[in-house]
């Protein structure tokens, strides 16, 4: 089998001629529809690599140097996470095939946000509630939806809640500058609080500062409706040397792949340990089964590469969880850090426990059993 | 359309963002000049810098 090879941009939409394809262009031929979709977000971004799409203005500004849209024919433009376009496209609304089609291609373009333009004058209800409700499904957050009108010639952003008035002779915006808004101020401030929480993290001993690392750190996760994974590391002289999120959206031995925060770690210069975090969305910072064989498993694989283990915190909504302090079998290889955690009678605990072969997490409930109504509590085996 | 978007494959890019890019950092390129000069056509002037 031979392989044609493309000489020109013409041949590569099977035309003739440079002017056989200028003709495709001019008619909006669906057979040069990656073409008609460039040119399109070529408009709304010329010059400006950084350029975002922060605000209604912003998108309005978008949408209108884009060919506007029309009848059942809704435009998705796919952003990344700091809301820059990334990808433009269209699919016809009551057109499931077309729809996946787009969304494989924003996946494959990296996008993690959209914006959905569509022709309030044509548009079904049903239609865009199941668009928008295939993109959520698959985290392609939509984060506005802008309605075209044809007949007023106006834009209303349902996010910012806006009618944005386009003049016939040059799309030139009016807008009420007391209603404009930006996404981002608008944006959870789980966000803000999680980044807060990394900088100020940053700059502490992870001994000598334990207590404001876990109180920054319940500050900045305590409300997230997401579970995010992180790690803290630090130096020889226990400074704090890096804070990051692994990944998010659960705790178990697939989502913190080894591999990964392994070679996170490995590429930290001077890192001598580490400590791990999660957040518990529900507010109960109590570990699960599956936390602790999350834990194991890290503690496990540090081992390994000589990265000393510090502790696991679980961030709740009142409190912070530390399975160095908490849970038996697992304390930290700080022993500066363990000495401060274990108390003597902690210690003889765990000795007794040992002896009874309790699991770490039978051994974590008779704690606090211990703690809450005295040492005659035993737990049901 | 197919899935694969037969522009960006061309140019071997993942997105809108990057040819944008690529069309930048390759001025020389024949395949960005002929681009550039379809998109001119349409009075898309890629080296425009006054949105920046």
């Amino acid at each position: 089998m031979t392989t044609k090879k493309i000489n020109s941009l013409y041949e590569l939409f099977n035309c003739s001629s440079k002017e056989e394809l200028y003709l495709l262009v001019k008619e909006k031929n669906k057979k040069v529809q990656s073409l008609l979709n460039y040119i399109d977000y070529a408009k709304g971004d010329i010059g400006n690599k950084n350029a975002k799409i922060n605000s209604p203005e912003a998108l309005g500004k978008y949408v209108i140097s884009t060919d506007l849209p029309k009848d059942n024919t809704a435009t998705i433009i796919f952003a990344n996470a700091k809301l820059q376009p990334l990808l433009l496209d269209r699919v016809k609304m009551n057109k499931k095939e077309d729809i996946i089609n787009a969304i494989k291609r924003g996946l494959e373009a990296g996008a993690t946000n959209t914006f959905l333009a569509i022709d309030s004058t044509a548009v079904i209800e049903r239609d865009k509630k199941k668009i928008k409700e295939m993109l959520d499904t698959i985290d392609l957050k939509v984060v506005d939806i802008v309605h075209y009108n044809n007949y007023d010639k106006s834009l209303y952003s349902e996010k910012g809640d806006e009618k944005i008035y386009l003049t016939d002779e040059n799309f030139d915006l009016y807008t009420d500058e007391h209603n404009l808004m930006n996404y981002s101020k608008k944006k959870e401030y789980t966000d803000f609080s999680r980044y807060y929480a990394k900088e100020k993290i940053k700059n502490l001993n992870i001994l000598k500062d334990i207590n404001d690392v876990k109180k920054i750190l319940k500050i900045g996760y305590q409300h997230n409706v997401q579970e995010y994974f992180g790690f803290i590391a630090y130096n020889k002289d226990n400074n704090i040397i890096k804070i990051d999120e692994l990944s998010k959206g659960g705790v178990n031995a697939s989502i913190v792949d080894p591999r990964i925060f392994l070679r996170e770690l490995m590429l930290i210069e001077n890192i001598k340990g580490v400590a791990f975090y999660h957040n518990h969305p529900s507010g109960n910072p109590k570990p699960s089964d599956q936390d602790l064989n999350v834990t194991k498993m890290l503690t496990n694989v540090l081992e390994n590469f000589n990265i000393e283990y510090f502790d696991h915190f679980i961030i709740g909504m009142e409190n912070v969880f530390s399975f160095s302090d908490e849970v038996f079998g697992f304390e930290s290889k700080n022993f500066k850090y363990q000495e401060i955690c274990l108390s003597r009678e902690k210690v003889e605990k765990h000795y007794l426990n040992k002896q009874a072969e309790k699991t770490p997490f039978q051994e974590y409930e008779q704690v606090k059993l211990s703690k809450e109504y005295g040492d005659d509590w035993e737990l049901e085996p | 359309m197919e899935v694969e978007d037969k522009l960006l494959s061309y140019f071997g890019v993942k997105n809108h963002k990057e040819l944008t890019e690529y069309i930048k950092n390759n001025p020389t390129d024949k395949k960005v000049l002929m681009l550039k000069e379809l998109l001119m056509e349409w009075g898309v002037d890629i080296d425009n810098k006054k949105n920046q």
